[in-house]
Order: structure tokens, then C-alpha cells, then sequence
């Protein structure tokens, strides 16, 4: 029991401490909760209790995992890249590169199987959604985005219980999250350019809840809900004449720009995710999946300035339109047992781009995505697992023309991402 | 329920295939190459000029096309000239060459005029703007050649080609007490001067013709009615009726009979002198529209409701003013060249000139007026009967400076005449449409649109609201971006905005694919110390 406490402690640390960060899914939506379900490209909803993931991605599968204690400890590196082309509406068509910045995105899971029982709990620590976009602060695009940076830590218990002889299974918990967010952007009006340097944190209580049926053997159908994160960020406007703001703005300008209280807020989007398992035999099981995500929750990004720029003597909400829709991904993966102690992994999907290409901006280059995938699980003992995976994400090419922004032009983005879970079964 | 055989076939064939699927797309998709859909701007020139021919681009005009802004032009802002910006765009170096593309340059910060700046912004938020006066020479003076960008700030219509026995043109160049119409623009530009010759030509069209163009733009025009309007209505260019000699002639506009066979003559001259150049030709914008006009108001009226709130004036005083002029300060007297009398009470309608309100002029006129009500005030006590006409003579006698105010029948002379050059300068490129030897460049219709939706620029801006909007340049003083300091030029970013405009009817006319300055690598307004 020590030394789970030890595992446990250790796994909390690696979470809070890794300062968790992440770019690429659909709008700022992050799935990577694990190496085993980013190897089935996240196809692994059907609530199947495969391994401790099963928190995040359906915690109603925990009621079909061995009785006792499952330790899971996770990272996964992530590196999005973009580029953007333009704005060719000034006919202008260099390309800039987004600057390199990689994400280490820690995932951390304990489930508890009540032996001889129906009754399973689980917690899980993990990253859902966050961004982080950086572009050079002298680049073209400098006054619709530098920096943006968003992370959110969710920590997350369950309970699931099964009925019918373990046909049926249903789980609920509660997520609490943190969250950080960071803007930076500027002012381009004078010669002159001051940076802006937002940032604020927040904390919310939501909750979740899943079911996982298994009406034929081998064939498994699920469904997870995580609600809306409504995720308000207080903090500080801060006016500089360098990026990280430290150098105060010279008397000409500050009392124009002016620092301050201010703030901004995010829903958070709910994430329905589906799927249907069939295990074709020992050795082979395939998931389909389809995710739908409520985007539409990102309407406006309303940012708040105790003292507006420009106007310091008065206080007011900036409100960039965003108009972001739901939409859904479609997920395939399979898992081919090839012996007692490895098992190889695939799969694909397609993320639907949430947001029209004229609302699209540097801050959070989107685009129609299609991803593949391959990992492999190895059975290290009778209690240690190690699963690694590779994901690469193609950000289908996205032509911007008549933007909302005045800033047309062409984003091309792609991702890579590496990911390792260690599972430990006492 | 799949069969063992099925369940079989699956153990080994998906598993792999699936690896393989993954591994196929992986590399295909790693292989894609960005690919752009919309072509890039391929500086194609169209009918422009004859193919394999370069560029040889020459710019005759005023203030507008050397550069000017915030009441000068200065070493590190006349790059941003729209000629230079349309050289640029062109592919024509910069440089000494015959072939290339030259202008006046200056020291980095030096100038000639008096540069504004914005000193700092007060606890509200206002700008607080200082002038410098700067008389450098220019670092290229002795180019052995004429400049391309010949635009010559302050430059009237009949400067361009002036007779040999003009009387005005020479006393340009001189620079002696008395004498109005010294402008240092001109000998720094054609460097020359009547006393000592003009070794590249005695004036700006001749310059031109030397440098055998084939794209010259022509934009002159607008000191015909600015001069006019920019004093309100105290000074005129309408010389040929005997102005400024003759003290019994109203100031007016350039008449628009003598603008009209000015143009033509000039256009004319040009299109003889240059055959092988096509012209692209300004006409004059809406001077009224300009922030020099619409900035002011506001605050004079709030500076001379202030005058009238002190509390130190006896309450008999406020109580006679409130009852003459309830509107006050609407209603108190200003003189107005285009009013029947010289004198008439200022209307909503009146428009105050910059310097009136930011140099602190409506101020003291203020105190002046107060000051001298309250003297009437005294009268008005020791003789009631009289009120009405001692606070009348009062007011006459403290009529607002005519050069405050540009009222509104001056307003309507500006656009009349406005008008008028316009369609004469239409009817002079229509004469040469043939073969689109000259095109017209609407600077007047451009200036409307901009005044009404702002010019495109990218970012985000908010509204009184607070949504966030498209940015745009605008005509606002200052904050809006589009105008310099002075309210009468374009910013640096909005020389862009006007390269762009000229760019575009290029790409119209000739069915040429020239890019578009990108606004953002222009520097705004510059603000404090020139180090910033």
C-alpha cells in the first residue's frame, strides 16, 4: 500500500508539475489521454476498461477491469506546427512559420475495482483542452496574435457501477478544473507598438457521466458525456514595450495603455464521444467511434479590461465575434494481439473544422484535420504495462478570404505526437 | 457471429493491413506540399508599358505625392511617400541611376516644415502635440539628374508650367522678408533657382520630360481650394481677379475658368512632351472631410460653454448672455468673407480649423469675449433701455476671427469649386482615353468611402459597444490612423492606403497584377522622442 501511495503522490506531482500544456485537436480540445486510445486514434469510448484511461474516455468501462488497483502514469509530447500565407489581401504571400513550441501532456489515473463486486471508482488527472500558439512578435500577423496559452488541469473522480451481469454499465463523477489563460498581442495604431500581455486563471466544477453496453460478447457500444467547463479567468492587462513585460511604456504612451485588472472566459466546450466495439476474436478488435463536441459554446471571446486600451478612464468588455459551431469527429481504430505480451495498435480520424474560414486567425489556426496513428502495448510483467504511440495530424490546407479580420490568407498546420503510459496493476 | 475460418483471416490480415494503411497515409500526407490557390500579386504589368520594357516612373504633384505629413516632410517618413511605395510595388530600384527611382532624401530626423508630434497623451487620453521647425538640406541635392517624385508641397495648379513671365512662380524661390509665397519645397526639389538656373529644367514638367517616363502619376489640384479653406476662407488663390493685389478682392478658390485651361494646357503639355508615358491623374478630394475641419468643433464649443460656466462672472452677466443667446456659444458673431457684411452668427453648421482649437486660439478669443460682455454688462446697468444694442455692438465689435471658422457658405464654395475642378480635370483625361494615354484616379470618390467605412486594415477594433469589428484606418483625428498630425495629409499608413488605390487602378486599367502595399509594415504615427 506504500508504494502506492508513493505512485500516486508521484503521478500527482508529474500532473501539476509538468505545467501541462497542448495545441491540437479541434478548436483547443485535446484528446490525448492516453497511449493506448491515441494509438486507436481515440477510438475508445465503447467503455471496454482496457486500461486506466478508461476515466477519461469512458469511465463507465472501469466496472470491466480486473478487481484491485490500477496505476496509470502518462506523457505525451506534442509538437503543432503552422505555417500562414499572406494576408493575400494585400497580396502579400510570404509565409511565416509558426514558432516551434512542444507540449508535454501529462495524464495520470487510479481506478479502484471493488473485488467480487459491480462497483468500481477512479480518478483521473488529465488536460482536456488547452492551446498554445506562438508567432514571431515582429511577424505580419502581430497585431491579431504573439502568444496564446491556454491550459486547463481537470481533476476528476468517478464512480461506476454494473447491472445485468455486467451488460450494462454506467458511471458519473465530477470534474474540478484549473485554469490559465494567456494573451499576447500589439497595438500596431502608433510607431511605437506596445505589447499587451493578458493573462488570468479560473477554477470550475462540472461533471460527467457515461454508459457502456454490451448487448452481444464481443460487441460493445458506449457513450461518454463531459459537460460544458464554463471557465472564467481573472487577471491582469499589462502594456509593455517588450514581449514579456518588463519594460514599462514611455510617458507618451502610458497613459493611453494603461494596466489593469482584466480578464476574459471560455466555455469550454461539452464532448459527447460514441463508440462501438467488436472483438473479432482474441487476437483482433476494432472500435468505431464518432465524437461531437459543442463548439458553439465559443460564440464570443469576451475579454475584460478595468481599463480600456486606449480609453483607460474607462472600464469595458471587448467582444470578438468567434461564432464557432458543433461539430463531430469520426474515429477508427483497431488492436491486433500479437502475443501474450505485446499488442499493436492503428487507427485514424477525421476532425471536423469548428469554426468558418473567415473567423479563422493566427491566435488558433483550425482546419479540417485527418490524423493516423500506430502504437504498440508491452506487457513488461504480470503488473507493468508500457504503451507507446505515435500520432501525426495533417491540417487540411484552409484559404482565408474575406476575413472577419481583414487578414486573408492560407494556413497549412500539422502535429506530431508522441505518447507514453506506464500501467501498474496491484 | 464470425466463423473460426473468418476469425482466423482477420488474426492475420487487418492487423496488418491496418499498419500498413497507417503507414501509406503517413507518408503520403508528409509528402504534401503546401500548394497556393489564389496566385500571388506577379507584378505583371499588363498593357502598362510595352513588354520587356522597365518601368520609368516619374510623380508630378503637391504636398500629397512628396510625402508630407504632421506639417512636414521628414528624412524618415518620406519613404512612405506613395510614389516611392508605388516604385516599390513596381520592382523599380531605388536609386541614382537614370533607370531607377529617386526622390529627395533627408536626414533621418531632419526635414523641412514644421514636424508635429504627439508629445504625450494627457490623464484623458488627448493628444498633446508639439511642432518643430526643421530646415535641413537635402542629402541628395546634387543628384545629377531631376528626382522621380518631383511632387512639390504647396504647389498650386499654375506652379506645374508656369509662363516664363509668371509673377508668382519666382518669388517661390525667394526667400525675403515680405514675401508670402517664399516656399523652400520648391529650390530643394528642382534644386535650382531663377538667379542662378535650373540646371534640370526651370519647373517640375520639364524635370519630368527629362527623365523620359512611360508611367507618370499626376495629382495637383487640391492647393487651389485648400488655400482657401485651410485659412478659412482669409486667403485665396484666385490671383487672376486681382487677389493679393488688389485689396478690394474677396479671397476665393483658383477661378475655375483659369483651373480648367490650366489643365488642359498642362495635361496637354505633358502628353506632348511625354508621348510615351501613360498618366494616371488625381483629381481633388473633399478637403472638408479632412480632420484639419471636423476635429475642433467639439472642443471649441466646450471651451467657450466653459468660458461662460466661471464661476467668477456675476450671475447678472451669465443671466443677460443666456437671455440674448440661448444657444451660446451658437449665435455669437464671427466674420465670414462669404457673408453678406463680412459678418454673421456662428451656426452648428461652422466648421473651426485645427490650429484654432489645438493652438489655444478659440482659448483666448474666449476670454477676450467673456471679458468684454462683462465690460457691456456694466454699460448695459448704468443704461437698461440700451441692452439690446450694447451687447449687439459687443459682439460685432468681438466677432470671432474669420480664420477660426470656415462657416458654411464658405463650406459651399470649397465644394463648388471642388466640383467644378474635378469635372475639368475628368473632361482633360477624357480628351486622352484613347488607348488610356491618361486614366482618371477618383481620389475624391476614395476619400468619400474612406471617410464613411474607413480603409481595411487588419486586426480587430472595437465599437462603442464593445464588439469587435474589422479594423479599419480612420478619418479621426490622431486615433484613426489614416491622417498625420497636421489633419490635412495622409499618415504614413495612409500614403499606403493611396499607393494601394493608385495600384489598383493600374491593375484595372491596364490589366496589370501589381501586389498591394502591406499596411502593416508601415510604421504608425510616430509618438515622443524621434529615438522611439
Amino acid at each position: 500500500m506504500k508504494r502506492v501511495m508513493v505512485l500516486v503522490v508521484l503521478a500527482a506531482l508529474a500532473v501539476l508539475g509538468t505545467t501541462p500544456q497542448a495545441a491540437r485537436a479541434g478548436g483547443f480540445q485535446l484528446n490525448e489521454q492516453g497511449a493506448r486510445a491515441m494509438a486507436l486514434a481515440f477510438a475508445a469510448a465503447s467503455g471496454d476498461g482496457a486500461d486506466a484511461s478508461t476515466v477519461f474516455y469512458n469511465p463507465a468501462g472501469m466496472t470491466q477491469m480486473k478487481d484491485g488497483l490500477h496505476l496509470m502514469l502518462g506523457l505525451t509530447p506534442l509538437l503543432p506546427q503552422a505555417t500562414f500565407t499572406g494576408p493575400t489581401n494585400q497580396n502579400r504571400f510570404a509565409t511565416t512559420n509558426m514558432e516551434l513550441w512542444a507540449f508535454p501532456l501529462p495524464h495520470a489515473y487510479a481506478v479502484y475495482k471493488v473485488p467480487q463486486s459491480d462497483l468500481a471508482f477512479g480518478l483521473g488527472v488529465f488536460v482536456p483542452f488547452g492551446a498554445g500558439t506562438l508567432w514571431n512578435e515582429n511577424w505580419t500577423g502581430r497585431n491579431l496574435s504573439i502568444r496564446t496559452y491556454l491550459q486547463t488541469i481537470t481533476i476528476n473522480p468517478n464512480v461506476a457501477y454494473a447491472l445485468f451481469d455486467k451488460k450494462l454499465s454506467v458511471a458519473a463523477g465530477l470534474t474540478y478544473s484549473i485554469g490559465h489563460a494567456e494573451l499576447r498581442q500589439r497595438v500596431p495604431n502608433f510607431g511605437t507598438e506596445p505589447f499587451l500581455n493578458l493573462r488570468g486563471d479560473g477554477t470550475n466544477i462540472s461533471w460527467n457521466a457515461a454508459v457502456s453496453v454490451e448487448p452481444v460478447k464481443g460487441l460493445r457500444i458506449g457513450a461518454s458525456y463531459r459537460h460544458n467547463i464554463n471557465m472564467r479567468y481573472d487577471g491582469n492587462a499589462k502594456f509593455t514595450l517588450d514581449a514579456e513585460g518588463n519594460t514599462p511604456l514611455p510617458a507618451g504612451l502610458n497613459n493611453l495603455f494603461a494596466d489593469g485588472p482584466g480578464g476574459t472566459g471560455l466555455n469550454l466546450p461539452f464532448d459527447l464521444r460514441t463508440g462501438i466495439s467488436y472483438r473479432f476474436s482474441d487476437q483482433f478488435m476494432m472500435e468505431l467511434g464518432i465524437d461531437y463536441v459543442g463548439w458553439s459554446s465559443y460564440d464570443t471571446l469576451r475579454i475584460r479590461f478595468d481599463r480600456l486600451p486606449g480609453a483607460p478612464s474607462r472600464s469595458g468588455e471587448v467582444i470578438n465575434p468567434r461564432n464557432y459551431y458543433n461539430t463531430p469527429t469520426f474515429r477508427i481504430g483497431g488492436e491486433y494481439t500479437a502475443s501474450e505480451t505485446l499488442q499493436l495498435r492503428a487507427g485514424a480520424f477525421y476532425d471536423v473544422v469548428p469554426v468558418e474560414a473567415r473567423y479563422t486567425q493566427p491566435i488558433l489556426p483550425d482546419a479540417n484535420r485527418l490524423a493516423v496513428t500506430a502504437g504498440a502495448g508491452f506487457k513488461l510483467s504480470d503488473n507493468l504495462t508500457l504503451d507507446v504511440s505515435y500520432m501525426f495530424v495533417y491540417g487540411l490546407q484552409r484559404e482565408v478570404k474575406g476575413s472577419t479580420f481583414g487578414f486573408d490568407g492560407i494556413y497549412n498546420s500539422w502535429a506530431n505526437a508522441l505518447a507514453f503510459s506506464f500501467s501498474y496493476r496491484l | 457471429m464470425k466463423s473460426q475460418q473468418q476469425s482466423h483471416t482477420f488474426k492475420q490480415i487487418p492487423a496488418r493491413l491496418l499498419v500498413l494503411v497507417a503507414a501509406a497515409t503517413l507518408f503520403a500526407l508528409q509528402a504534401c506540399t503546401p500548394s497556393l490557390t489564389p496566385q500571388p500579386g506577379t507584378g505583371a504589368l499588363g498593357s502598362l508599358v510595352p513588354a520587356g520594357t522597365p518601368v520609368r516612373y516619374v510623380a508630378l504633384g503637391n504636398s500629397l505625392t512628396a510625402g508630407f505629413q504632421s506639417g512636414a516632410v521628414v528624412g524618415s517618413e518620406v519613404q512612405y511617400a506613395y510614389p516611392v511605395l508605388l516604385a516599390q510595388q513596381l520592382n523599380i530600384p531605388i536609386g541614382d541611376a537614370p533607370e531607377q527611382f529617386q526622390y529627395m532624401r533627408l536626414p533621418n530626423d531632419g526635414g523641412i516644415g514644421t514636424r508635429n508630434r504627439i508629445a504625450s497623451f494627457n490623464a484623458q487620453g488627448l493628444p498633446q502635440i508639439t511642432g518643430a521647425p526643421l530646415s535641413n538640406q537635402p542629402t541628395n541635392l546634387m543628384l545629377a539628374r531631376p528626382y522621380n517624385n518631383l511632387g512639390i508641397p504647396g504647389a498650386l495648379l499654375r506652379d506645374m508650367m508656369p509662363p516664363a513671365n509668371d509673377p508668382l512662380y519666382p518669388r517661390r524661390f525667394a526667400q525675403v522678408a515680405n514675401n508670402p509665397f517664399f516656399n523652400p519645397f520648391f529650390g530643394a526639389i528642382l534644386r535650382g533657382n531663377p538667379q542662378q538656373g535650373f540646371p534640370f529644367g526651370a519647373n517640375c514638367v520639364e524635370q519630368a520630360a527629362r527623365l523620359q517616363p512611360n508611367l507618370v502619376t499626376l495629382w495637383i489640384g487640391n492647393n487651389d481650394v485648400l488655400g482657401y479653406a485651410s485659412s478659412g476662407g482669409t486667403s485665396g488663390t484666385n490671383f487672376a481677379s486681382g487677389f493679393g493685389t488688389n485689396p478690394m478682392v474677396a479671397p476665393a478658390p483658383t477661378e475655375v475658368p483659369v483651373f480648367t485651361a490650366q489643365f488642359n494646357a498642362l495635361l496637354d503639355s505633358c502628353v506632348r512632351r511625354m508621348p510615351n508615358a501613360k498618366f494616371v491623374v488625381g483629381n481633388v478630394p473633399d478637403v472638408l472631410s479632412a480632420p484639419y475641419f471636423t476635429t475642433a468643433g467639439a472642443q471649441v464649443r466646450a471651451g467657450l460653454r466653459d468660458a461662460l460656466n466661471n464661476p467668477m462672472l456675476p450671475a447678472a452677466l451669465v443671466t443677460l448672455i443666456r437671455q440674448a443667446l440661448p444657444m451660446f456659444p451658437t449665435g455669437i458673431l464671427v466674420r465670414s468673407s462669404a457673408a453678406p457684411g463680412g459678418i454673421k452668427p456662428l451656426s452648428d453648421a461652422d466648421l473651426f480649423t485645427l490650429p484654432a482649437g489645438l493652438g489655444g486660439g478659440v482659448t483666448q478669443y474666449a476670454t477676450r469675449l467673456i471679458g468684454a460682455i462683462g465690460v457691456a454688462a456694466a454699460r448695459i446697468q448704468m443704461n437698461p433701455a440700451m441692452a439690446q444694442q450694447i451687447l449687439q455692438q459687443t459682439l460685432v465689435e468681438n466677432a470671432m476671427p474669420n480664420d477660426f471658422v470656415l462657416d458654411e457658405a464658405e463650406q459651399a464654395v470649397c465644394r463648388t469649386a471642388t466640383n467644378a475642378f474635378n469635372a475639368a480635370i475628368a473632361a482633360a483625361v477624357g480628351r486622352y482615353s484613347a488607348n488610356k494615354q491618361a486614366v482618371l484616379f477618383d481620389a475624391f470618390a476614395v476619400v468619400n468611402q474612406v471617410r464613411q467605412t474607413g480603409y481595411p486594415f487588419q486586426g480587430q477594433t472595437t465599437t462603442p459597444t464593445g464588439a469587435v469589428v474589422g479594423n479599419t484606418l480612420r478619418f479621426d483625428f490622431v486615433s484613426g490612423g489614416f491622417f498625420s498630425l497636421d489633419g490635412i495629409h495622409p499618415s504614413s499608413r495612409g500614403y499606403g492606403a493611396v499607393a494601394n488605390e493608385i495600384i489598383k487602378v493600374l491593375n484595372r486599367e491596364y490589366g496589370a497584377n501589381i501586389p498591394l502595399v502591406n499596411l502593416i509594415d508601415i510604421p504608425g504615427l510616430p509618438i515622443g522622442q524621434p529615438t522611439l
